[in-house]
């Protein structure tokens, strides 16, 4: 299933078997040949472009001088404390669970390596620096102790069971952390981390409401379906960015005026900006989870529902012990691709001026006269970071498919 | 597949009913002609919005500024995350004459197409973005600008080489433009005015905007002259600065103020005070370096009136701004007056003050207070 | 009622199916409508109307396609022509994305390891970064990179240079040129007679369609390969050609000419277009070919092993068995990835080429008239959808009936 573990890397000496090699994949017929050298030529140049901007033209300075921009945005200064808890609790359970529930391929390995080295090197140093060096090796540490049988068989299980939690966790904490104590208003949170946050909470909120229109959608009450119907259709038919700008005009105008004074310190009494693009972002996705689940649901075979129906349970128990277990399992890579897409999306929220990546970058581009016209630097930067997550995000899928078994039964 | 069909027709004609009956239910409106009860009432609506801002910006203990991120001089960025430039002052200037602390501002970055319906949703108390105080926008938008901060008009910049030396030579050209803007129509206008066929780039932002003027993709780039000259200041292109020249047609007025929305104004007289006063400080030589000694020793009833302290032993005036009559202590210690507004920001950018629209109007300018009584 | 009855007295009346049936869906459809009214309410207040799109619109904007409206056209005028340059990115992108996904995807299963390769990169770095970042990134560092007018480059070259020194004359013809004002074109202009032509051209669709069934039924008379297909084409092109003789030459081609600041004549892609154009079909390219990967996969490895042994060489495997069969289970996701590029050419706003929404922004800054623009431009993109969807189903049950 997947290219990279099925690679047919050429052996490591150079001997009778790397020509025969060669021969079948390289130079078989005069047609695979011709293509090899076209391919050759092609990739030749594409290389030499990128070494010569990214080692000779581009003038990374700007990067350098505007970390802090790119990855919190505007968060207040004296206020980071805040946000390195969660990137330690995160980066150790993200090596738990590469570690646990899927091996690192080589090839994956060192690209990854490839990149965040010099990056690492480049761009952090001093505090942050440090700080860093220690949420990479919490992630290196959580993956090194899943592998070298530190980890004692009886316990893998609950250890599982931990790094689960730690996930359904790291999010109400970030949330804490952000708010407690005096809290960092939620119109300065910014940056690469506004992203991110973003993402999850458009994740964790439009699962559940995309399941919930999954099921109406392919429920037996017809009111159900065409109102489900109706909202799929709508938010799946409209662009991101319409919704995005109907979130930041004119939603506003629709809102009750709440004064829960609970709220308050958070900014949700006066609904603001960031929280309008959260339920943007759900409302979006949800229509498109429920695509992915409905498509589960119609895979399920009848007779599980008759079956379960035989036995007398409730609906609400058919759905949830019988019939979303299955489907879900089905269509988990297609979620998992929608998640990724909905990360990517985030880069939109820049059009109603968060100043998340993108914008925090384009931001420097045009404001800071001394880095006028850096555009190509900057942007090179957002993609990587962009693809860094974004491509972890597919690996650990893949690896999660194979490990579950999806599509090998 | 059938139902679906139908079930995604009978949505649509349920939407466009629905959209029917909005407007029939504006056209009723406009049949009984009472345009002006159509506009209160909209400002019943937003009554949160609209009401009473100076007690909303209290009660919250930060002002809401609407801001630009990317005009060097007049608003952007900073490394650390900060929000810099001319405008930018004004609003830390409101926020201490209204809260007595220059930092208590919160900044939204608004781009030109979105900041005045940002300011018709009370997203922001008010809108410094180099923003062009015309009629449809006192009208239509529902703004009231306050005093003028900076005089600005429309010019283009093309290159020399291009042998361009008037408008009237740019017929067939291309010419790069931002969208949203007073520009963007000026330009249509000048250019139907002189007979001349144009094509226009309309941009979003100003990176793009730069890059295609820079790679030649547009024979010229119309905006604010100060806009010109700063972006001039850093060509990074063959030939530098030299390369371009601002044409000296100003084919528009573009009068740049801070911006309220209508229906307040208690909150748009204190705007538009802040403004004046530094002004006046500025014409009085007050400068946050010399503040405490005039506070000390007004000197004259006028100075005594801005600083809100008593003169010669007599009470102190409380103008009914519905502040405390000190308010402009705070502006004028932690901000300074327009004079080191000015200097600090947009001399920087290559625009000194002398001998422009902005100087004061005892230096021959246009900057001008009326009087603080 | 009578059912209650027979169920028994000791049951109330809720636990009846169709009682709970219409009281819950009536309460739900109460809740939703209670929304509805709620939204509708809040609406009302606000002022509403459609006439802004009548008002005179004051600005001007380029890219426009067979029309020329400027300032003192109504702002319906240009959020058509916004509109139509939607439909041609789309159209052209959607067509453009098909090929390049099916290459791609193919070209993941080559035998060649290089190619594969070559397409995993592709694939994988593209779909991992938004789309938003790629069409500025095309825009800025590869089209605007394209040297000034003046500095126009010939297509194709006069001269080849094989190592940087050698330089050897090539075609002096000056077909095209490419410049940062974009890529100029040769483009007909129609003289007398064109409408002619036109009609001797519906007769040579005719014969040609003819011909092909003709061929087709001897085919599967005879059993002997009559190539029905090539004799389409040929007799289309014989026919086109000897009608166009007859109509008098009534097309003319007119080259393009460098001017001092635009292209006299022809035809010009604009970079702003062919940026746009890139980046959603290189980025719709990558998700297309993995749908067609996975679908060439699930074809089963019989069928291919089956025309492999029947002779076939690997590009008729490729085009008569496997990929016809794949493409029953492709359609439905490439429709989704259709209207996903159709929805994504929004994001032109970044780099000046006017689109539908770009066009309606600016009309709302101009105007203030944001519910109801909005409600416009939601409308047309759903209609857009709507039909994009339908063909595309259209079509699927076709290629369904005729496959089983």
């Amino acid at each position: 299933m997947d290219a990279m573990t099925a690679a047919k890397a050429p052996p490591a000496q150079f001997s009778i078997q790397a020509r025969r090699w060669a021969r079948d994949n390289l130079f078989g017929g005069i047609g695979n040949t011709l293509l090899t050298v076209v391919t050759s030529l092609f990739l030749a140049f594409a290389f030499y472009q990128i070494l010569r901007f990214v080692f000779s033209s581009a003038q990374w300075d700007v990067i350098e001088a505007n970390r802090r921009l790119l990855f919190i945005g505007r968060f207040p200064q004296g206020e980071e404390w805040r946000l390195w808890p969660t990137i330690f609790l995160v980066s150790a359970l993200a090596g738990l669970t590469w570690g646990l529930w899927s091996k690192v391929g080589w090839l994956a390995a060192v690209l990854l390596a490839l990149v965040l080295v010099p990056v690492f090197l480049f761009f952090a140093h001093g505090q942050v620096g440090m700080l860093t060096a220690l949420a990479i090796a919490l992630a290196l540490m959580g993956y090194a102790v899943t592998q070298t049988g530190l980890v004692h068989e009886r316990f893998q299980g609950p250890i599982r069971q931990l790094i689960v939690v730690g996930w359904v966790m790291a999010f109400p904490v970030t949330i804490f952390m952000l708010l407690a104590f005096g809290g960092v208003d939620p119109s300065l949170w910014g940056g690469f981390y506004l992203n991110i946050l973003l993402a999850v909470v458009g994740i964790v909120a439009s699962f559940p409401l995309g399941v919930l229109l999954a099921l109406s959608r392919t429920s037996s009450y017809p009111a159900f379906r065409l109102v489900s119907t109706g909202y799929i259709e709508l938010f799946r038919g409209v662009p991101l960015i319409t919704i995005l700008l109907m979130a930041w005009f004119v939603l506003p105008d629709f809102l009750p005026s709440w004064s829960v004074p609970v709220f308050a310190p958070a900014g949700l009494d006066r609904m603001e900006l960031v929280y309008r693009v959260m339920v943007a972002l759900t409302l979006f996705s949800a229509a498109y989870v429920a695509e992915i689940v409905r498509g589960g649901l119609l895979a399920v075979p009848k007779g599980q529902l008759e079956a379960a129906q035989a036995l007398g349970l409730s609906t609400v128990r058919i759905n949830a012990l019988i019939v979303l277990p299955q489907a879900l399992r089905a269509v988990l890579p297609a979620l998992v691709g929608q998640f990724i897409s909905l990360f990517k999306d985030t880069s939109l929220v820049s059009i109603v001026t968060l100043v998340e990546l993108l914008r925090a970058g384009r931001a420097i581009a045009q404001g800071q006269i001394q880095f006028s016209g850096r555009d190509p630097e900057i942007l090179l930067f957002v993609a990587l970071l962009f693809w860094i997550v974004a491509f972890s995000m597919s690996r650990l899928s893949q690896r999660l498919e194979h490990s579950l078994g999806i599509g090998e039964r | 597949m059938k139902t679906k069909w139908l079930l995604i027709g009978v949505a649509l004609i349920t939407a466009v009913l629905a959209i029917g009956a909005i407007a029939c239910g504006d056209d009723n409106d406009d049949d009984n002609g009472d345009t002006n009860a159509n506009a209160t009432q909209t400002d019943d609506t937003m009554d949160d919005a609209t009401g009473d801002t100076l007690a909303d910006v209290i009660a919250r203990g930060s002002l809401i500024c609407g801001v630009n991120d990317g005009v060097p001089g007049f608003g952007f960025l900073e490394a650390d995350g900060s929000s810099s430039g001319f405008d930018t002052d004004f609003c830390r200037a409101i926020a201490a004459a209204v809260l007595g602390d220059s930092e208590a501002v919160e900044f939204v970055i608004l781009t030109a197409a979105a900041r005045f319906e940002a300011l018709a949703a009370g997203e922001i108390d008010v809108l410094v973005r180099n923003t062009t105080w015309t009629q449809s926008r006192d009208g239509d938008l529902n703004g009231t600008f306050a005093t003028i901060t900076f005089y600005d008009g429309q010019g283009m910049m093309v290159r020399v080489a291009d042998g361009i030396t008037s408008i009237d030579d740019m017929a067939g050209t291309t010419v790069c433009v931002l969208q949203g803007t007073t520009t963007e129509l000026n330009l249509a206008d000048r250019f139907a005015a002189g007979g001349l066929d144009y094509t226009p780039l309309t941009f979003e932002e100003n990176g793009p905007l730069e890059a295609a003027f820079t790679a030649e993709a547009c024979d010229g780039w119309t905006s604010d002259k100060s806009q010109l000259a700063a972006r001039r200041s850093t060509y990074a292109g063959e030939g530098g600065p030299e390369s371009l020249v601002i044409l000296d047609e100003t084919f528009s007025k573009e009068p740049l103020g801070p911006v309220t929305r209508d229906g307040d104004t208690q909150w748009s007289d204190i705007v538009n005070w802040v403004v004046i006063g530094m002004i006046t400080a500025d014409e009085k030589g007050i400068t946050s370096a010399n503040v405490a000694d005039f506070i000390a020793d007004p000197g004259e009833a006028e100075t005594a009136r801005l600083l809100g302290v008593g003169f010669e032993g007599g009470e102190v005036a409380d103008l009914g701004l519905g502040l405390d009559p000190d308010f402009m202590q705070a502006v004028l210690s932690q901000i300074g007056n327009y004079d080191e507004v000015y200097q600090a920001n947009i001399t920087p950018i290559g625009i000194p003050r002398e001998g422009t629209l902005n100087a004061s109007w005892l230096n021959g300018g246009l900057i001008y207070a009326p009087p603080t009584r | 009622m009578t059912g209650i009855s027979a169920i028994g007295p000791a049951l109330g009346f809720w636990r009846n199916v169709r009682v709970r049936r219409f009281a819950i869906q009536t309460a739900f459809l109460g809740l939703v409508a209670a929304f509805g009214y709620y939204l509708f309410d809040q609406a009302r207040d606000l002022e509403l109307g459609f006439d802004f799109l009548d008002g005179r619109a004051g600005f001007d904007i380029s890219h426009q396609f067979g029309t020329s409206y400027g300032p003192n056209d109504r702002r319906l005028d240009l959020y058509l022509a916004g509109i139509v340059n939607t439909i041609r990115l789309a159209g052209v992108g959607i067509i453009l994305a098909t090929l390049l996904g099916l290459v791609a995807g193919v070209a993941r299963l080559s035998g060649n390891w290089l190619v594969s390769r070559l397409a995993l990169v592709y694939v994988e770095t593209v779909r991992n970064t938004p789309l938003l970042v790629q069409i500025i990134f095309w825009y800025i560092a590869v089209f605007l990179q394209l040297p000034r007018i003046s500095d126009s480059i010939n297509l194709p070259p006069d001269t080849i240079s094989v190592l940087p020194f050698i330089e050897i004359p090539f075609i002096s013809f000056d077909f095209a040129f490419l410049s940062v004002r974009g890529l100029a074109l040769p483009w007909a202009t129609t003289e007398d007679g064109f409408g002619l032509w036109l009609i001797l051209l519906f007769i040579a669709a005719a014969a040609a369609v003819a011909v092909r069934f003709w061929r087709a039924q001897r085919q599967e008379r005879t059993g002997q390969p009559s190539h029905p297909t090539w004799w389409l084409l040929g007799t289309f092109a014989l026919i086109a050609f000897l009608g166009f003789a007859i109509a008098g030459f009534p097309l003319d081609l007119d080259r393009p000419e460098v001017g001092e600041r635009s292209y006299d004549g022809g035809i010009r892609v604009t970079a702003e277009f062919a940026a746009l154009l890139v980046a959603l079909v290189t980025y719709t390219g990558a998700f297309i070919a993995e749908i067609v990967r996975g679908s060439l996969q699930a074809v089963p490895k019989g069928q291919t092993e089956a025309s492999a042994a029947v002779g076939l060489n690997p590009f008729q495997r490729l085009s008569l068995v496997t990929l016809p069969q794949a493409l029953r289970i492709m359609i439905p996701p490439i429709t989704s990835q259709y209207l996903n590029l159709t929805k994504n050419s929004s994001l032109a706003v970044a780099i000046a080429f006017p689109e539908l929404v770009g066009v309606s922004r600016t009309i709302i800054n101009n105007t203030g008239q944001t519910i109801p623009m909005f409600l416009i431009v939601m409308a047309t993109y759903l209609l857009m959808s709507l039909i994009i969807s339908l063909v595309m189903n259209t079509i699927h049950s076709r290629f369904t009936l005729e496959t089983r």
